[in-house]
């Protein structure tokens, strides 16, 4: 096992072992997601066409519940610093955090979708290009959140500042995510909102680890 | 024409570094101990905006310990995270006899172990896994008999299956402590390590030390309590204040 | 020239005998362009006289995209050189930049509502600058957020380097995107597409925001140092160091 593999498993322990910790975000996301038909009257074929939508705001919503932990007890506990300071290089840690946190919070919504497909009675068609879209975009979530998280390491009320500086930069993410699955109802092909949604993830994998780690310094000194 | 603006200089960059640095450990070279000089120059310290010391210059040579004395708000804590290289002086440098801890960070933190007053234990893991990762964070992939061997003089090595959360205080610290068994480094800066330890411990902690600077190591302590280890210099930071609430 | 006027004893005394020159200039431009927006330049043979919001509207985009712009550079200045002059001009735009968004959304919301019949509709153009908006709030807030100010301007500073993409995503929002919003008539490959008694008053209007702008950001600046000053004063014990 290299060095990467270990400190993605030692988050995954620290999180697995707080018992509950992702079966709280799944029950959340699904919770959220139960919310909607309350609100707007059950019509199925009005549920059918905004469930799209519907998943993607829930998953975004869902992420920003569990971004604030992903450096704060870090932070707060003194690892960060021990980190920053030790010869491992900081984006290797800040690479394996973001993997661990997609693998906690943003794989087991893929697997929740399903639940929810059934509810609002989704076709296989619009399901099967909404897990792909989910598959690519959910990482961005993680990425994207991340480096807002390490942004407001420190500040008072963190949490609120993270979802106002973080929701406007993740509204692509939503806008594709959602186009990919919606151009089933529209009759246009999947293909471009997919491709761009897969080029805001690689951007997203460029830029995001380097300033974030570039924030966590500024965070610590 | 104004030295309001100086341009930083820019590490190169290669994708041979890159993949070094990625795929294997630490390189070799960071385990041994070599014994070199660390020297500070001209500090000057502040706490977000306020100035805490100014115009302080240290000079530690192999087997020297010094101890930071001065009132609560000098500035000991804040020196320790200095010459850690969490935090970068205002004003001065810190050098080591092959060059400035600014130019080389990484070889700067592969010689140096700060144990905070922030403890960096995750309550979920067991003694030894916190041990462990901490360990491999700074060095190739240890042996489980160092980090028991380790756990074993500080006397804590029958809780190494024991998640940290039902440590007491005095535990915990002693496996921080136990830290210093694990990595081998040049420099070892320590934020009031006597806290919460019996005095067995404390006893431990100075024989520890003193083997440590026989080796030719050295350490920086910031503490309130003499440690009464001979070949000490005692600093005491009140001479650097710059604010008058302590002049 | 940043080099030469980040000493805050040169800033002051350069923009001290600017500032009269440069608030004339605000107030003749101002009033030239207004009277020529409103009463002389003549109606559109489409939209009436609801064009002369046009006149605000287009002017403040403007002016909400410059200064987010200047906000991102001035913020990379900052964050290479460490300049906290860098990171307090930054912070003195921001407010000034968050109104002209304002100013852009209200004014378009407007002229939107007999145009298009809607005060609002969810085009490419109106949904980028309301990210722009946000862009701006959020800056603002994590400027704010810490009890130490030079760790909130450095993360705001990281902030707004990366919302810059949306920069260019607003310019060209209405070529990617088939949009209700009418495409770029002025910047354009084959010269501007608005006859000269439009374009005019509608430069002038712009030379006035800028001017306007250029006061106000000036003046915050001087107080943004004064208090800068009074706080560090405050903490060191009556040392003036900047």
């Amino acid at each position: 096992m290299n060095k990467l593999s270990w400190f993605i498993w030692h988050e995954l322990k620290i999180s697995l072992r707080n018992a509950g910790d992702t079966a709280v975000i799944v029950m959340f996301f699904l919770l959220i997601a139960l919310l909607f038909p309350m609100g707007i009257g059950s019509s199925a074929a009005l549920l059918t066409r905004i469930a799209p939508g519907v998943i993607w705001v829930a998953a975004i919503l869902t992420a920003m519940l569990s971004l604030d932990s992903i450096f704060a007890s870090d932070f707060e506990d003194g690892s960060l610093e021990q980190i920053v300071i030790s010869p491992t290089p900081l984006i290797l840690i800040v690479t394996a955090k973001f993997t661990a946190h997609w693998l906690i919070t943003g794989l087991p919504l893929i697997f929740a979708v399903p639940i929810i497909g059934l509810i609002y009675d989704i076709p296989i068609k619009v399901f099967s290009l909404l897990l792909i879209s989910m598959g690519i975009g959910t990482p961005i979530l993680s990425l994207i959140g991340g480096l807002g998280a390490a942004l407001v390491l420190g500040a008072r009320r963190g949490g609120v500042l993270l979802a106002l500086i973080v929701l406007p930069l993740l509204v692509p993410v939503l806008i594709f995510g959602t186009a990919a699955a919606d151009a089933v109802f529209l009759g246009f092909s999947p293909k471009p909102p997919l491709l761009l949604l897969s080029a805001m993830l690689l951007a997203a994998l460029a830029i995001a680890p380097s300033i974030t780690t570039l924030a966590i310094r500024r965070a610590l000194e | 024409m104004d030295c309001f603006i100086s341009f930083p200089k820019l590490k190169c960059f290669t994708l041979k570094n890159f993949l070094r640095r990625w795929s294997s450990p630490d390189p070799k070279r960071s385990v041994i101990i070599i014994s070199m000089e660390f020297n500070g120059k001209n500090i000057l310290c502040k706490r977000g905006e306020k100035e805490v010391f100014s115009g302080l210059s240290i000079k530690l040579v192999p087997g020297e310990i010094i101890e930071l004395h001065g009132p609560n708000g000098i500035g000991k804590t804040s020196l320790l995270r200095l010459i850690s290289g969490i935090s970068k002086p205002t004003h001065g440098t810190f050098y080591w006899s092959d060059g400035t801890v600014s130019e080389y960070p990484e070889r700067h933190f592969s010689r140096i172990t700060l144990i905070g007053s922030a403890d960096a234990l995750k309550p979920m893991l067991t003694v030894e896994e916190n041990l462990y990762d901490w360990t491999w964070l700074n060095r190739p992939r240890p042996e489980r008999s160092t980090i028991i061997s380790a756990l074993r003089v500080f006397g804590i090595d029958a809780l190494a299956d024991t998640p940290v959360r039902f440590l007491s205080a005095g535990q915990k610290r002693r496996l921080t402590l136990s830290r210093l068994l694990t990595v081998e480094t040049n420099l070892w800066l320590l934020d009031e390590p006597t806290i919460a330890l019996d005095s067995e411990a404390v006893s431990l902690l100075k024989k520890l030390l003193v083997k440590h600077c026989e080796s030719g190591g050295m350490a920086v302590i910031a503490t309130n309590n003499d440690m009464q280890i001979q070949n000490t210099r005692k600093v005491n930071l009140l001479s650097y204040a710059r604010s008058r609430q302590h002049e | 020239m940043f080099n030469f006027l980040a000493n805050p004893a040169r800033f002051n005394q350069v923009t001290d005998r600017l500032m009269p020159a440069t608030a004339g200039l605000a107030g003749l431009f101002l009033s030239i362009g207004i009277i020529s927006a409103l009463i002389i330049s003549p109606p559109d043979y489409q939209q009436g006289d609801t064009v002369r919001i046009m006149y605000v509207h287009v002017p403040s985009a403007w002016m909400a995209l410059f200064i987010y712009s200047f906000i991102a550079i001035t913020s990379a200045i900052g964050l290479i050189w460490r300049h906290p002059f860098a990171h307090l001009s930054a912070q003195a735009a921001a407010p000034i930049g968050i109104t002209f968004t304002i100013l852009c959304l209200t004014t378009g919301s407007l002229w939107g509502k007999p145009m298009w019949g809607a005060w609002w509709v969810w085009d490419a153009r109106l949904t980028s600058v309301l990210f722009l908006f946000f862009l701006y709030l959020g800056f603002m807030a994590l400027n704010k957020a810490f009890d130490d100010p030079s760790r909130g301007e450095k993360s705001a500073a990281i902030l707004a380097l990366v919302g810059f993409i949306n920069v260019p995503v607003i310019k060209f929002s209405v070529d990617w995107w088939n949009t209700l919003h009418q495409p770029a008539s002025l910047l354009r490959a084959d010269g501007p597409a608005i006859h000269s008694s439009m374009l005019t008053p509608l430069f002038l209007m712009a030379l006035g925001f800028i001017f306007v702008a250029v006061c106000v950001l000036v003046t915050r600046i001087k107080v943004l140092l004064l208090k800068r000053r009074i706080r560090l004063m405050r903490i060191n014990g009556g040392k003036l160091r900047s």
